[in-house]
């Protein structure tokens, strides 16, 4: 199966389309890290327009390396799912609709290694990409614009809050959030493959992912109570953004930041849970509906 | 000589329809077997049955003596197929895609070992060259090479001579008869050009609607002496009534306005002598192909021309 997986990686290096994902993250990182070293002390400013009085920091210190690399994950990892449903969502019917997935059947391995090495390479892509990220949004970010300590603007309740983080105990939530977002990623991943083995062109699969996505998103962002209670739950979409949390430091008694603390680690814990159970739904189900396919491409 | 696929009672049926009935048939160990059928008679299921692309409603496949569904990797292990359109990796070199498929197929091959393959179908100085580049003749050769890439004992070419031009057609004709002949492999051939099954074939199957016609000998199913010839001159009319009149009115199949003729090939030099001694100028004498009538015959096709009765 090792050899199997080489030659769809292989594939997947050779094609010219996977290059535009990595091509749209450079982009994007690169627009995002011009943008705030030319005007960044007006962005901040406006963030924190309320807070001068009662909050006490340098702000030429607070658009820093680890602040960038936040401000461009709350951007990119809604986007990303995009560019990783055009490589998962064209898994089984880009081959059907190049005529090659019939050739491919009929060489000595199960279906079931046949679409879990599709799975598993889209997985691989997926780590790739977000590695691709790390260096440009993260590593990049630090040497332009150093390392300190970071702000975090958030919404709780009706109250608007900044967390500040020292710059010491930053780097493991960004690892931890890159491993959050890789399982986040790969549950598109996987409605990729599995929509992808319904239809015999690659545009059906990838479009209706993004379309998904992209709808439970918009759902998972409406804030009235009955959606909130009743509808948020059963969206994995709900769940994508749960890395978030790692970087929403625990409080004392007295409301100051403990260091190395998580403020809900049950709740990032049970998001994990759901995600990984829909990867798990959404493979059963196209590997079930892949062995029972006639392949008439 | 040994069975090496046994068909048992076939049947598929998507829905409705009914692509494959009650189908039983056995292709020999060495056989050129052709499987020939109209379109849509049910030939491209059956293979695909037979590749496990399309799982059978009923019925039972065995090959290399072993079931399909219970076996299946061992058995695909020692089959190379070229199904339908002989679609490749467009962006992909010949060279690439053959190592992929190779390795696909669990075997590992140097540069020169591929280069051998790709020399084989004639495309040795085009193996750098990507895929999209190649015309329908090129990708069928690639094709091929790729369905011999592992050395398999069953070789199944669809059409294996569309696209090609005369001299590739007599090369890739050439190769089915020496891996029959020199390699001792299984070749099945399903196709529509019966002309093609008649050269190369020593067995054959006939199906329609997705039903078996007739399976045999290739030799025993056509007989030489019931050559159809068709006959175009200048004066049709008058060519019909001399003939009607000279002792050919028993071999006459048809009438004044498409003058055809059931003889012993050997008799067609005669039929040219009369005709011309009696001033009738030949446009076309065209000996109809022997399988293919016998074919439309049993297929009852709606071009067939019913024999003429008086």
């Amino acid at each position: 199966m090792l050899s199997l997986l080489q030659i769809e990686l292989f594939k997947i290096s050779r094609r010219p389309r996977t290059y535009i994902a990595f091509a749209a993250i450079t982009a994007i990182v690169l627009i995002f890290q011009f943008a705030f070293k030319s005007d960044g002390q007006s962005y901040m400013n406006l963030m924190l327009q309320n807070v001068q009085d009662n909050f006490e920091l340098d702000r030429s210190k607070a658009i820093n390396g680890y602040f960038m690399c936040y401000i461009i994950l709350n951007t990119l990892l809604v986007q990303v799912p995009i560019l990783v449903a055009l490589i998962a969502g064209d898994a089984i019917s880009g081959e059907a609709n190049m005529g090659t997935l019939r050739l491919i059947m009929t060489k000595p391995y199960s279906r079931t290694q046949i679409l879990f090495v599709k799975f598993l390479a889209s997985f691989i892509f997926t780590i790739l990409l977000l590695i691709w990220m790390a260096i440009l949004a993260l590593f990049l970010s630090l040497y332009i614009f150093g390392a300190d300590d970071m702000l975090i603007f958030r919404v709780k309740g009706d109250e608007s809050q900044i967390l500040q983080i020292t710059k010491d105990d930053i780097m493991w939530r960004y690892f931890a959030a890159f491993g959050y977002a890789t399982i986040a990623l790969t549950v598109i991943a996987a409605l990729g493959i599995l929509l992808s083995v319904f239809a015999e062109n690659s545009i059906g699969p990838i479009v209706a992912t993004v379309c998904i996505v992209l709808f439970f998103t918009i759902v998972s962002n409406i804030n009235v109570p009955i959606i909130d209670k009743n509808v948020k739950p059963w969206l994995f979409t709900s769940y994508l953004v749960g890395w978030k949390g790692f970087f929403y430091i625990g409080l004392d008694a007295e409301g100051q930041p403990v260091k190395g603390s998580i403020e809900n680690w049950p709740a990032i814990r049970n998001s994990l849970y759901i995600l990984i159970a829909h990867i798990g739904v959404f493979l059963s189900i196209a590997i079930y509906s892949f062995r029972k396919k006639d392949i008439l491409s | 000589m040994k069975p090496l696929i046994e068909v048992t009672q076939l049947c598929k049926k998507f829905d409705q329809f009914t692509a494959v009935n009650e189908l039983s048939f056995t292709v020999n160990e060495g056989d050129i077997f052709g499987f020939l059928g109209e379109n849509g008679a049910g030939k491209s299921t059956t293979i695909r049955m037979l590749l496990t692309l399309i799982q059978p409603t009923s019925g039972n496949i065995n090959i290399f003596g072993e079931n399909l569904q219970e076996n299946r990797k061992e058995i695909l292990k020692k089959v190379g197929a070229v199904i339908e359109k002989p679609d490749m990796y467009k962006y992909l070199s010949a060279l690439e895609n053959l190592n992929l498929f190779a390795k696909m197929s669990r075997i590992k091959l140097s540069k020169s070992q591929l280069m051998e393959q790709l020399d084989l179908v004639g495309l040795a100085d085009r193996s750098n060259s990507k895929v999209k580049t190649f015309s329908q003749g090129m990708k069928q050769r690639l094709g091929i090479a790729v369905s011999l890439v592992h050395n398999p004992d069953l070789i199944i070419l669809d059409e294996p001579t569309n696209g090609l031009d005369p001299q590739g057609i007599v090369d890739i004709r050439n190769l089915i008869l020496k891996l029959s002949h020199e390699r001792g492999k299984t070749v099945l051939v399903p196709s529509h050009l019966l002309s093609e099954i008649e050269i190369i074939a020593n067995r054959m199957l006939i199906i329609n609607k997705g039903e078996k016609i007739i399976e045999g000998e290739v030799n025993n199913l056509l007989d030489p002496s019931k050559t159809i010839v068709k006959i175009e001159t200048t004066d049709n009319k008058k060519a019909f009534h001399l003939l009607t009149k000279s002792g050919w009115l028993e071999k006459l199949k048809t009438n004044e306005s498409q003058i055809q003729l059931e003889v012993d090939k050997k008799e067609i030099p005669n039929i040219i002598r009369f005709l011309v001694e009696n001033n009738i100028e030949i446009n076309l004498i065209q000996p109809r192909h022997s399988l293919e009538d016998y074919f439309l015959t049993l297929t009852k096709s709606a071009d067939y021309v019913e024999p003429f009765t008086n």
